[in-house]
Order: C-alpha cells, then sequence, then structure tokens
C-alpha cells in the first residue's frame, strides 16, 4: 500500500476549512469564510493569499451598495487538489484498504 | 480557528465534514413570500367567489389588485439592493426555477384572457404552482410543500373537472391554504426556531 503525501497548501487547518466551504458553494463573500470559520481576519486573509498564490480560488474585489466585497470562489485547479487531498487521506485512514 | 495547530487526518475528515455542513446551513427559506403570495391569491379568490355570489359585475377586482401588486413586488426584486455573503450552486438553480415560473405564470394569465378561458385556466395556473411547491420543497426538504404540491395537482384536476366557475375559486383558495400558508407558516415557524437557538 502506497501512502500519497498530503498536500502542505490543503493540510492546515484554517486553509482546509476555506477550501471544504468553498468546495461546498457557488462562491462566498470573505465576512462568510470569517463567521463559518470563526478565524480573525489578519489571520483568515493571510490564508486566503496562499491559496489564491497556488491557484486554487480565485479572489475578487469589489463595491455592492458603496459596500467593499471580497468573494471567492474556487478554481478548478482547487477542485482536483481538494479531491485528491481527499484521496491522500483515505489512503492514510483505511491502509488496507 | 487557528492555522498553526497540529492537524492529524482525523481532524483533517473532522473540519471537511464540519465546514460542508456549515454551508448545507444555508439552504433555508423564512416562508414568509409562501405566505405573502399564499394569502393574495387566497384572498382574490375568495373575493371572485363573494362577487359572483352577491351577482356584482366586478368579479376580477381582487385578480386585478393581484396582477397590479405582483408588478410592483417584481419591480422591487429587480431594484432592490441586494447583499448576500455566499451563493449556492442551489441558489443559481433556483434564481433560473423563478425565472421560469413567472414566464410560465404570465403566458398562462394572458391564456385566460385571449382564448383558454377562466373555466381551464385557473387549473393551468394550479399546475405551475405545485410545480414550485414540488422543486422548492425538495430542495429545502420541507414535506409540507411536498404535499401542498400533490393538493394543487389534485385541485388542477378538480377545476377541469368542475364546470361551475364560482367553485372553481373555492377550490383554487383551498388549494393555496393548503399549498402555500400552511407551508409558509410551518417554514416561519422553523426559520423563528433556529434564529432563536443560533443567538
Amino acid at each position: 500500500m502506497e501512502f500519497k503525501e498530503l498536500d502542505p497548501i490543503l493540510h492546515s487547518q484554517l486553509r482546509l476549512a476555506v477550501m471544504s466551504l468553498l468546495i461546498s458553494v457557488r462562491e462566498a463573500e470573505f465576512t462568510f469564510l470569517k463567521e463559518k470559520t470563526n478565524s480573525t481576519a489578519g489571520n483568515l486573509s493571510v490564508q486566503i493569499n496562499k491559496l489564491k498564490d497556488a491557484g486554487y480560488i480565485e479572489v475578487t474585489k469589489q463595491f455592492s451598495n458603496n459596500y467593499p466585497q471580497t468573494i471567492c470562489k474556487v478554481t478548478k485547479k482547487g477542485i482536483e487538489s481538494f479531491e485528491a487531498y481527499v484521496t491522500a487521506l483515505q489512503t492514510y485512514m483505511n491502509p488496507g484498504g | 480557528m487557528q492555522n498553526d495547530q497540529q492537524l492529524t487526518n482525523e481532524k483533517s475528515l473532522e473540519i471537511i465534514q464540519q465546514m460542508i455542513n456549515q454551508a448545507k446551513a444555508n439552504f433555508t427559506d423564512s416562508g414568509l413570500s409562501w405566505l405573502l403570495w399564499g394569502t393574495m391569491i387566497f384572498l382574490a379568490s375568495l373575493s371572485t367567489y363573494f362577487f359572483i355570489d352577491l351577482g356584482s359585475e366586478t368579479i376580477f377586482l381582487g385578480w386585478n389588485i393581484f396582477g397590479g401588486v405582483t408588478i410592483l413586488l417584481l419591480l422591487y426584486d429587480v431594484v432592490k439592493p441586494k447583499r448576500k455573503k455566499v451563493k449556492t450552486y442551489v441558489d443559481e438553480l433556483m434564481r433560473m426555477v423563478h425565472i421560469g415560473f413567472f414566464v410560465c405564470i404570465f403566458i398562462i394569465i394572458f391564456s385566460i384572457n385571449e382564448s383558454v378561458g377562466p373555466n381551464n385556466g385557473f387549473g393551468f395556473l394550479l399546475m405551475i404552482f405545485a410545480f414550485l411547491m414540488l422543486i422548492k420543497g425538495g430542495a429545502i426538504k420541507s414535506k409540507a410543500l411536498m404535499v401542498g404540491a400533490v393538493v394543487n395537482w389534485a385541485g388542477a384536476i378538480a377545476i377541469f373537472i368542475n364546470k361551475e366557475f364560482k367553485y372553481d375559486m373555492l377550490i383554487m383558495a383551498a388549494a393555496v391554504l393548503v399549498g402555500y400558508i400552511i407551508p409558509g407558516l410551518i417554514l416561519w415557524a422553523e426559520h423563528k426556531g433556529s434564529n432563536k437557538i443560533s443567538k
């Protein structure tokens, strides 16, 4: 049984939480991610930038009714990496399977 | 949530599951729109029944008021400021379903005035109401809406069988009561209950 290496970008508590949320929805605002992950704005912002730099998410900044909005959306590469991460995780959880 | 904590495989799976459940919790309905539309259609149907019974000449007054209010509400929906923190795939799908629903409603209303006539036309309205109830009921897992869909389809058949228009209006009112107003009240109560828990 070969153990697959876990993607270091995803193998982090907050980044994994953000990716898991974005996988389930079409797009989400920064405030939604902050609320659901119960994280600080500064930490979340840093982790979102890391996911963006890896090409896992798209970040769009815009104004809506005079309010600044940061919208995050998972990319195709992000979906593939997330699926690969879950598959790799399963090899660790069920080594005989 | 911190990021420097050592992440075990079990913890990774737990986070994935927890976050997916958090996102799922957004597929909700406050029930207000069901109550609003249901009450308007209910009152329009009953008013027509009573106007016919009283021998009035303005039997469609309730429906004309309903039509005017509907146009105003749809215009408000287009221009009102929208600020949603999250857009789900279900939201996107439901937006398209609602557009299709209103287009069908306007075509049916046009057909009632042009050729189909009110005797059968209102049966087609119930048919399309039931379609929306089934889709929405399935999306938010509301048994009340799904039961409402069955009742509205039964109401549509009853309207096609019944030949006296004034009783069509009673069937319409009863179908809307079961399909819109009761599910709306249940969803509203559930929504209020879940808001209390999350506070």
